[in-house]
């Protein structure tokens, strides 16, 4: 009967490669605030942005703060499978609040890409075309807010991209 | 040895009824933003910190009053699971909120860290009374 008094920490060891096995999952190099912004956001690193030019690239802000001077947007990363071409990531602009990434829900986040897909993505990325480039496609999506602060010149003074949502 | 067996049986059927509650450490998220943290939190001061300090320190708000005054921001936490006798299980959730008023000048007033249990929304924290 040893192995009864052992069994408590059988459960524990069973618990403990589950958390292992979760953890070892959230690889989050590829959704990193440093890395989206090198990725898919390079040019607000330039100088002398415009309100002008961000607003071409980025479409209308999901919110506009203190008459204009400071846009908000809501980014979504995201890897859906299409048809022939194998996974493709996406940095899709949402003015809709979408669901946080699950990946227990499968059907939750078909809502999640079906919603942040109503508006245009900013860019795609797929294997068939740059193998390098698939090496970074995502584990995982996440949620960003891009911050953008302007001057009284409608330059880009200061900006920040916060991870929001898993 | 059997009979001591049995009225321990007996107590924890009479006390669980048929239900299990296992408690959690706050983990998990529920389709909200992620958990602010209180290192997040801390540079926001009230009297110093800016509109646009506060939005480039915690990103968009979840909830924006007409005319830009309160910031609502709001998180999920799993604190739970229980169980009800014969297939009914589910998580316990809480809800956290952190509300944030400005004055005429953009600068913090005041801002408070709310929590409650249970299936929230911001219906149920009622902001207006604030």
């Amino acid at each position: 009967m040893r192995w009864i008094r052992s069994f408590p920490l059988l459960i524990v060891l069973i618990a403990a490669l589950g958390c292992a096995y979760t953890l070892k999952d959230l690889d989050e190099t590829y959704i990193a605030e440093s890395f989206v912004l090198g990725r898919w956001l390079t040019f607000i690193r330039g100088d002398s942005v415009s309100k002008d030019e961000v607003i071409q690239l980025l479409g209308r802000p999901t919110e506009v703060f203190e008459e204009g001077r400071i846009l908000i947007y809501r980014l979504i990363l995201a890897e859906e499978e299409i048809k022939d071409k194998g996974p493709y990531s996406f940095l899709w602009r949402s003015e809709y609040p979408v669901p946080a990434f699950n990946d227990k829900i499968p059907t939750h986040n078909k809502i999640r890409n079906k919603l942040a897909s109503q508006d245009d993505a900013l860019g795609a990325v797929g294997r068939r075309y740059d193998w390098k480039l698939y090496l970074q496609i995502l584990g995982r999506q996440a949620e960003y807010s891009l911050v953008l602060v302007f001057d009284e010149r409608a330059t880009l003074r200061r900006y920040r991209l916060l991870r929001v949502k898993p | 040895m059997i009979i001591r067996w049995l009225y321990f049986a007996v107590f924890i059927f009479s006390v669980l009824n048929g239900c299990i509650y296992i408690p959690t450490p706050e983990h998990g998220d529920l389709g909200t933003r992620d958990r602010l943290e209180k290192t997040t939190l801390d540079p926001i001061l009230a009297g110093k910190t800016t509109r646009e300090e506060v939005l480039l320190q915690l990103g968009e708000p979840d909830f924006v009053d007409g005319e830009d005054r309160i910031f609502v921001y709001h998180w999920s936490m799993v604190v739970g699971y229980f169980y009800i006798w014969p297939d009914w299980e589910g998580i316990i959730p809480r809800q956290h909120f952190f509300l944030i008023e400005f004055d005429d000048h953009g600068n913090v007033k005041r801002y408070e860290l709310k929590e409650f249990g249970g299936i929230g929304s911001l219906d149920k924290l009622d902001h207006d009374r604030w």
